[in-house]
């Protein structure tokens, strides 16, 4: 769809007139809350002294675990997440106590006062540990098709190794974390808070506080960034500012600074994965077998399903004849790792990725070739026997390859490669295969709710979060579009959960398909009761017999198309509406049909249908340091019917260079007692203006498929977060271009400058 | 405490506020209601709080810094541009407008950094390139766009500038025009309040200086040795929001005229300890004559840092790690170091005595750096490996010079390491097997094994000991390639 109506917000955030939570409607008597939390990763909590932080002037009161009037639970099943612990510690970065005071630096003051006693105990820091003591939530999750073992035998070669993602990525959304709780007269709260999701947040501190859910209001304008990082965790801090309104029975705001967000929150979880791969000459893939474990911290939190990603994106865009994917959520003593766009799938598909590099490798076949050979074809299942019904990544390839100029783009790399001793550069190739939905099911639902205004002004609400991603701007058009009217007249309202309850986290890249269908089904009912108004008025004032089939809305004007010369306008006809007892108002809803999983034996279609595309990347690395810069990027998409081109650009840009920070420079690993190495952006390195590859093009294929959601679009947010993996294959590329003893590539990932240049040394 | 009450101008609007010691800039701007400047990493490394603040001296002309660490004293008698001033969204700014309008702008929590960013460079009324546009951006961080977007506007804003659609008539708000007079009336001194309450930050005073005799007598009146001279600040904020490590009294140098300028001498350049950094990289005496200096500051932090941060704060800090010590080792640079009672110039190669340790007496200071300008037919480089390319610390730095006879042999070298020991360190053993070797003929081995003696690296959170290893004994390999390629000797 073509519009030229650009961002709902975008000029008041240039005009820095925009507001995020906790900056408006601050009362006058508001208080700051101060957090205590763990340094320490595992220990049996012997007693916390609260006395001398209590005394300081200013203070209004220190909260803990007993305090707590409701149940102190906040987990979604699986095991008992308190919100505050009574007994055990069990990460750095667990919240123990809060400070209510009358600033900010008073309250953090007052927390570093509070003395927590603790007898230390052994944490479970990394996956070897956890896996050393089978130390996992939930039963084993396995996924198999066709006969593995067999396929090892008949194979022409096998590979097996063990992939360490052990790195962690920090969503680093620039807003923190922070909820503004007001009391209301009625012994409820209001809490304006960043969370993508208004119902974790509502449903968390109704039962921490013990007030039934309709006394919890959450209301969200806009989030300052998320990425999934706000999914889940937006929920606890928002239940700790309730809690804390609810003990102090103040206005309250909980605004946590920077290194308090790196060290509590959760981040995408370390992977390590055993892959044994199986393939034939001709380059046909036989058999891939796959252990993944994820460190899932703490608490299980999503853990469950990022694993369950993983797996189901194992096979990413190829097909395997037999596969046995196997995967295990390690518990641990780290913060609970969380939703970080791709959700698992990207740990899931790099090891696939890495071993097919290493099977072209060992075939000399051309990496581009290799994987066109398996990728899948129309109405083959994957391992979980879901039907790809329309396979296009073939399609999307040939189009990359003329795009990149692909083969001169090889002749150029290798006469380069000849010419410079100490620069050298690689090409990576990635496809993506990107399931869409969310794979709990019943998540697959979306709530609207449109008022039209006497003067012909609408109110839309919608259950999508509008965190920079303009979900608002594109539902608003559907909207738009469907009563043909300009999107000037719609105002996009806060996501509240008086408005729309039950909203489903925005999230899983659904929020546009799941609230945008939604918001359809709304307009379309508003739209069928002003169809048969206009019929009224054309009879009423022009003595015109219109067919309700007959009846358009276009350009802010309704017609009968047989008679096009008389046109309504659309608030003229909204005030007939009203005068005549028509009802403006409308709810829409919407779930994804045909999701149906079957989790005892692991068969179904989690998903409403994948994203395809491909990527390219040239990469150059100093050979004597390690460093390296991205040269060029291509990236094919199909989109189907996008909803706004220039919106999901963007969205592309954005996902691609959060991948490609993800597989080079953002390491996030943590000491043998637990503590993250970097807590700040000036030890944790996201990509600058400066890592972005001066050609960096997107072609959007703009073909209609059936398999997309509202107006024939499709999801934008998470598949093209695959497309930044390219940047690691290109260094691996790099550098096997010095491999003169031909010997097996040992690049880390991430592909740090200091594993690049490690790799490098291994090779001699 | 004594509390300071500031005069300033935002935007158009004449301020006179109450600060304490320990505010920022961005404390009192959220306390006058003014919120597009936004906290996000509370030290200066994502840029969302970056403001414009004119640059001392030159009228009309703006320079972008990082809010949250700067100290809100530092804003008397200046004037300061916030997004709120540029436009509004019913009138924009021709910046604000085209961010718009390239879809520049996502989640927006980036997006006014961002701009004031872009308005400070175009503010300079230097010739603007795709280049220096990107360069003034290089400490923003966006987590959304992925750039492009912003690149986009960035080509239009380029565009515009060529076509003069952007020019000095529009790039400035019509307010700007009679602050520089304005801001003349404002007296340099600061009226102090003596406050008993002090509530949570144990700063008792921040106080801006006019002269060394002044400064010299603050010192000498004092009892408290618990104090810090600062210029930037960027350093010892960043140390207060973060570690919360505070001093008793901060006497603000930025201000000194003494301390101030870049100035040929001779056969040596002095640079005042209180010159921002980039406005020696922009020194056309320093491009001239010390022109590898800038190959190591250039790249250092990012522009807004090195708007305010000083070579004397990179040396006063004693950094194992800074590139300005580094290169200054390396080109032999010397110190102006006064007392109340005393002045002497000592050599920075005997400066550093330990990890963050220095000759400095308690009651001295930095006034002045002193660089003997390169020589000619001498080889000259800096070497920066960090992690990221820009706006990150060095894992391993280094600076070489060389002079190298016509037949290829090294007559003398300099060869200073950072990074890779408690401070920036000449490497004496390797030195002395380089130099007389043919440049052509170097056992590498051989060196390798004695920087191993000159250097044990530490690992840490930037590398492990085993890179940091390796990039020592490489970077001197890729000195005498830069070397063989500038020279371009025959063999």
């Amino acid at each position: 769809m073509k519009s030229d109506v650009k961002h709902l917000s975008g000029l008041l955030h240039v005009t820095g007139t925009s507001r995020f939570t906790g900056e408006e409607h601050l009362p006058s008597n508001l208080y700051f809350v101060g957090i205590k939390y763990s340094n320490i990763a595992k220990a049996k909590i012997i007693g916390i002294e609260t006395k001398i932080a209590e005394n300081i002037k200013g203070v209004k009161c220190v909260i803990i675990a007993k305090d707590i009037p409701g149940i102190n639970n906040i987990s979604h099943g699986l095991d008992i997440q308190p919100l505050l612990p009574e007994n055990n510690i069990e990460y750095v970065g667990q919240p123990l106590a809060l400070v209510v005071a009358e600033n900010q630096e008073l309250a953090d003051k007052a927390a570093n006062l509070i003395d927590v006693k603790y007898e230390e105990l052994k944490p479970i820091i990394t996956l070897d540990d956890a896996i050393a003591n089978e130390s996992y939530y939930d039963a084993v999750r396995i996924i198999e098709k066709g006969n593995i073992e067999e396929a090892f035998k008949n194979a022409d070669f096998v590979i097996e190794d063990i992939v360490e993602m052990t790195s962690a990525q920090e969503q680093l959304y620039l807003e923190t974390q922070r909820t503004m709780v007001i009391p209301d007269d009625d012994g409820g709260f209001t809490l304006y808070s960043s969370t993508q999701s208004t119902t974790d947040a509502q449903k968390m501190t109704a039962k921490i506080l013990n007030l039934p859910q309709n006394k919890i209001t959450v209301d969200v304008k806009r989030l300052g960034g998320a990425f999934g990082g706000k999914e889940f965790q937006a929920g606890i801090w928002a239940a700790l500012a309730g809690l804390a309104s609810y003990i102090s029975q103040e206005p309250v705001l909980l605004s946590l600074d920077r290194i308090t967000d790196m060290i509590t929150t959760g981040k995408r979880h370390p992977f390590k994965i055993n892959y044994k791969f199986a393939f034939n000459k001709n380059g046909k893939f036989q058999a891939l077998k796959s252990e993944l474990y994820a460190n899932g911290g703490a608490f299980v939190d999503l853990s469950i399903a990022i694993l369950e990603r993983a797996l189901f994106h194992s096979d990413h865009a190829y097909f395997f004849p037999n596969v046995k994917i196997t995967g295990y959520a390690c518990k641990t003593n780290v913060v609970p790792n969380t939703a970080f766009r791709g959700f698992g799938g990207p740990q899931g598909i790099f090891p696939t990725e890495l071993a097919i590099e290493r099977a072209a490798k060992i075939l000399k076949m051309d990496p581009m070739e290799i994987r066109i050979k398996n990728f899948y074809t129309e109405n083959q299942k994957t391992h979980y026997d879901m039907i790809v019904k329309e396979a296009v990544d073939e399609e999307m390839f040939n189009i990359l390859k003329e795009n990149s100029q692909y083969l001169q783009l090889k002749e150029d790399v290798k006469k380069f490669n000849e010419e410079n001793e100490f620069i050298k550069q690689g090409i990576g190739i990635i496809p993506s295969k990107f399931g869409v939905s969310f794979t709990a099911g019943f998540l697959n639902q979306g709530s609207a709710l449109i008022w039209i205004y006497g003067d012909g002004t609408i109110s839309l609400s919608h259950g999508g979060i509008e965190m920079g991603q303009q979900v608002n701007l594109k539902i608003a058009s559907v909207v738009a579009n469907n009563l043909g009217v300009n999107i000037s007249r719609i105002r996009v309202e806060t996501a509240n959960t008086k408005r729309v309850g039950n909203a489903s986290p925005t999230a899983a890249s659904t929020g546009s398909d799941i609230n945008g269908n939604a918001a359809l089904n709304a307009s379309m009912k508003l739209k069928k009761r002003l169809t048969e108004a206009a019929k009224k008025y054309l009879k009423e004032n022009h003595q015109q017999d219109s067919k309700i089939e007959n009846i358009l809305f276009k350009d802010e004007k309704i017609f009968d198309k047989t008679v096009p010369e008389i046109k309504i306008n659309f608030a003229v006809l909204v005030n007939y509406a009203y005068m005549n007892t028509i009802d403006l108002g409308a709810h829409g809803y919407y779930y994804t049909e045909g999701i149906i999983f079957d989790r005892t034996v692991w068969k179904g279609s989690p998903f409403n249908y994948f994203v395809y595309g491909g990527c390219i990347s040239l990469m150059e690395i100093d050979i004597l340091t390690g460093e390296y810069q991205l040269k060029k990027t291509y990236i094919v998409h199909d989109s189907s019917k996008s909803l706004n081109e220039e919106i999901d650009k963007g969205q592309i840009y954005g996902a691609f260079v959060q991948g490609y920070g993800y597989c080079t420079m953002e390491e996030l690993v943590y000491d043998e007692k637990g503590n993250f190495k970097a807590i700040s952006p000036s030890t944790y390195k996201v990509p600058t203006i400066y890592d972005i590859p001066k050609t960096f093009e997107i072609d959007m294929i703009d073909i209609e498929r059936d398999e997309s959601s509202v107006l024939k679009s499709k999801a934008v947010g998470e598949p093209p977060f695959i497309y930044g993996l390219s940047g690691w294959f290109a260094l691996y590329n790099a550098i096997d271009s010095v491999n003169q003893k031909n010997k097996k590539i040992s690049l880390k990932f991430p592909a740090t400058p200091e594993a690049v240049l490690i790799a490098i040394e291994n090779l001699k | 405490m004594i509390e300071n009450n500031i005069i300033f101008y935002l935007n158009e609007e004449k301020v006179k506020i109450r600060v304490k010691p320990s505010e920022t800039v961005l404390n009192i701007l959220h306390k006058l209601g003014y919120l597009g400047a936004k906290e996000s990493c509370n030290e200066g490394d994502c840029g969302s709080c970056t403001i414009a603040i004119n640059n001392l001296g030159k009228i009309g002309e703006y320079k972008a810094i990082t809010s949250c660490i700067i100290p809100a004293t530092k804003m008397h008698k200046r004037h300061v541009i916030t997004i709120e001033g540029l436009g509004t969204p019913v009138d924009t700014h021709p910046i604000q407008q085209i961010i718009f309008d390239n879809h520049a702008t996502q989640c927006g929590f980036c997006t006014p950094g961002i701009i004031m960013s872009l308005f400070s460079k175009l503010t300079e009324k230097k010739i603007v390139t795709s280049e220096s546009l990107k360069k003034s951006l290089e400490g923003n961080l966006c987590r959304c766009t992925g750039y492009q977007h912003i690149i986009e506007a960035s080509e239009e804003i380029l565009e515009n500038v060529n076509n003069a659609t952007l020019n000095s008539d529009n790039i400035l708000p019509s307010f700007c025009k009679d602050i520089q007079r304005k801001i003349n009336e404002i007296p340099d001194k600061i009226e102090q309040i003596e406050n008993p309450i002090d509530d949570v930050i144990n700063i008792q005073s921040y106080t801006l200086l006019y002269s060394i005799d002044e400064l010299k007598e603050k010192i000498q009146k004092l009892n408290s040795k618990n104090y810090k001279i600062i210029s930037g600040a960027s350093d010892l904020f960043v140390e207060k929001n973060i570690q919360k490590k505070y001093y008793s009294h901060y006497f603000d140098v930025s201000r000194i005229p003494e301390m101030l300028g870049i100035k040929l001498i001779g056969e040596t350049i002095e640079i005042g300890a209180s010159e921002p950094i980039e406005k020696i990289i922009g020194s056309d005496i320093i491009k001239t004559h010390i022109s590898s200096l800038n190959k190591a500051i250039f790249w250092m932090s990012s522009r807004q840092i090195r708007n305010v941060a000083t070579l004397a704060g990179n040396i006063g800090n004693a950094s194992p790690i800074g590139d300005a010590s580094s290169a200054l080792v390396g080109l032999d640079a010397s110190l102006l170091l006064i007392s109340p009672k005393a002045e002497r110039i000592v050599k920075l190669e005997n400066y550093f005595q330990g990890y963050k340790s220095t000759i400095l007496a308690e009651d001295e200071f930095i006034a002045k750096i002193i660089i003997p300008i390169q020589k000619e037919n001498r080889f000259y480089n800096f070497i920066k490996t960090s992690k990221r390319k820009n706006m990150d610390i060095s894992t391993v730095n280094s600076f070489c010079s060389m002079k190298v006879d016509s037949k290829g042999k090294i007559i003398d070298i300099r060869l200073v390491y950072g990074g890779v020991s408690v401070f920036p360190q000449l490497a004496k053993n390797a030195i002395a097997e380089i130099k007389n070797h043919n440049i052509y003929n170097l056992d590498y081995d051989r060196i390798e094994v004695l920087l191993k003696k000159d250097f044990m690296p530490i690992s840490d959170v930037r590398a492990s000991n085993e890179y940091r290893n390796l990039l020592i004994r490489n970077h001197l390999i890729k000195h005498i390639a830069t070397y063989k390629m500038e020279f371009n000797n025959e063999k």
